[in-house]
């Protein structure tokens, strides 16, 4: 079954002014979903409540046909992972040990080794592995998060600004990444990014969110 | 892989500490202020022996005591560990959720009653009073701890209600000792200064069972203890309930640290040392392996402090800081790249 996620009527909003006004939107695997959007505009808030992590909103967020608000942490992190833009630089955590973290309890220990070389390998940060979180580059760390979203062998996966910090050709490699893997696994990725040409180049749908609303970007507009 | 490597360190580690805690507990038997051989002690171990005194010196006097020394350094080991998850800082120690200061006040206001009925504490000890009052203390404050909490978002907050909670508890002894008379004053110090001597073997269970079963439940939540390290934000993306995990972590640490205060006293340092030797030791902050690490650790730690008060008859906590400050200056010295960070 390919993942789904919708929003019925969301709307949020900080300190009495609305960032989203009512909005709904149907998202399903196997597409990469594209947000741009403003410093402020409310897309990180959108990506922490689609994730789960935030409450504060009316309408609703329906993971695979049901209320996110009824789901329990256990079974959102069964199916959606989350990049966010913080990261965490600990010393005494090296890359590796950050993957089994994420895949610890939904990858059986037998397939864990394995597991863990593939999503290093398709994040190109197995020269990494053995690295401490608090010595890798801000770019580095980006993409070592983003791998350990992989580990985390969701369905669905929200990014956050996953390519803030990555240079041009790392940008296109992660963006190009995140297209393959919701086309070859029906994975649902849905990421934002201030880099309009990057959303343009490789999502399969765009949204921008601005003044409140939630609007598709169609085809004719990119031009 | 690098799993593998500090899987390995982490046996060096348990091994070198097992055989070090064999040695200490051995040298324990044997020295103290009255010296045995190793044929008396062998003797008393085999029953053959002939002289009494010998046989209650090892049974009723060294082994609780040695027990009492392990399980009250695993205890405040593994709470000091928890609790440098709990602040994401590698300077939170058992005393730092003012359980420690609940148990002060306990005792404090003990001897407060005391001097105002005209007593001597020393008179009551054997009703064991003091125990029983930093253990009221102990749970009264974690009971205000875990009932805040509750309201408590991050743990800076709490942190802070912690730190706030200890100040108050200090200003409240330093009025009742203010009152106190004299004698009580000093039943009240030795109390502060720490022992592991007078723990009655029935104690010394609880002690030990305290020890087994948080181990137990600790060692279960290593995968979200190293969730919490990144974050809530992605210790819950990553399926860890924060909230429960925070306010288990407190009411672990509470039972551990108030326990230990109540019988012990106010055992300082150990806490706080033995987790950030445990993690340099294992190269590392993954919990699957400081747990076990910090545990053993802890118990050698507990042993090593007690045998150097006896064989210099200092109070324990002017040992343990003694021993544990300049360990603490020495690692800050010498790791360059920070190691004694999460």
């Amino acid at each position: 079954m390919k993942p789904e996620l919708q929003l019925r009527q969301l709307t949020f909003g900080y300190n009495g002014i609305a960032l989203l006004e009512p909005s709904d939107l149907l998202m399903s695997g196997g597409q990469l979903v594209g947000l741009c959007g403003l410093n402020g505009s409310g897309k990180s808030s959108l990506f922490r409540i689609i994730a789960g992590l935030e409450t504060n909103y009316t309408g609703d967020v329906l993971l695979n046909g049901q209320s996110l608000r009824n789901t329990s942490i256990i079974e959102r992190s069964q199916n959606i992972a989350v990049v966010t833009t913080e990261r965490p630089r600990l010393e005494g955590i090296d890359v590796w040990t950050l993957f089994e973290m994420a895949a610890h309890g939904r990858v059986n220990p037998e397939q864990m080794a394995q597991h863990i070389e593939h999503c290093l390998h398709v994040t190109d940060t197995a020269h990494m592995a053995h690295r401490r979180l608090a010595h890798l580059s801000d770019g580095e760390l980006q993409k070592v998060m983003f791998g350990r979203a992989l580990a985390q062998n969701t369905s669905i996966l929200l990014a956050d600004e996953p390519t803030a910090f990555l240079d041009y050709r790392a940008k296109q490699e992660l963006t190009a990444l995140m297209r393959k893997l919701a086309h070859d696994q029906n994975k649902l990725i849905f990421f934002s990014s201030h880099d309009l040409e990057l959303v343009k180049e490789f999502a399969d749908i765009r949204y921008a969110l601005a003044n409140g609303k939630l609007n598709r970007i169609a085809e004719d507009q990119l031009i | 892989m690098k799993t593998i490597s500090s899987q390995r360190r982490l046996r060096v580690t348990l091994w070198i500490t097992t055989v070090l805690l064999l040695i200490f507990s051995g040298l324990s038997m044997r020295f103290g202020v009255v010296e045995l051989s190793w044929a008396e002690f062998v003797s008393v171990v085999n029953g053959t022996t002939e002289q009494p005194m010998h046989e209650r010196l090892i049974w009723q006097v060294r082994m609780p005591r040695l027990g009492t020394a392990l399980a009250a350094g695993g205890l405040l080991s593994l709470c000091g560990l928890l609790m440098q998850n709990l602040f994401r800082n590698p300077l939170a120690g058992p005393s730092l959720l003012g359980v420690t200061s609940g148990s002060s006040l306990g005792v404090a206001l003990v001897t407060m009653a005391t001097t105002a009925l005209g007593w001597q504490l020393e008179q009551l000890s054997f009703l064991g009073v003091i125990p029983l009052a930093a253990l009221a203390g102990a749970l009264g404050v974690l009971s205000i701890i875990l009932m805040v909490s509750k309201k408590m978002n991050d743990h800076h907050s709490l942190l802070i209600f912690g730190v706030m909670l200890g100040y108050l508890t200090g200003a409240l002894i330093t009025i009742l000792q203010f009152k106190s008379n004299a004698d009580n004053i000093r039943s009240f110090v030795m109390w502060g200064m720490g022992s592991f001597a007078d723990v009655s073997p029935s104690i010394l269970m609880v002690l030990v069972l305290t020890l087994g079963v948080s181990y137990l439940i600790i060692q279960r939540q290593a995968m979200p203890m190293n969730h919490f390290l990144l974050g809530d934000t992605y210790a819950r993306s990553m399926g860890t309930d924060v909230r429960k995990l925070r306010r288990n972590m407190v009411a672990i640490c509470g039972v551990q640290v108030g326990l230990v205060t109540a019988y012990c006293g106010p055992v300082a340092f150990i806490g706080l040392t033995v987790p950030i030797v445990a993690r340099l030791l294992v190269g590392g902050s993954d919990h699957r392996q400081t747990i076990p690490a910090a545990t053993l650790l802890g118990m050698l730690a507990g042993l090593v402090c007690d045998q150097m008060s006896i064989w210099l008859t200092l109070p324990l906590n002017a040992i343990t800081a003694a021993m544990g400050a300049p360990m603490l200056i020495a690692l800050l010295i010498r790791s360059k790249n920070g190691m004694l960070r999460l």
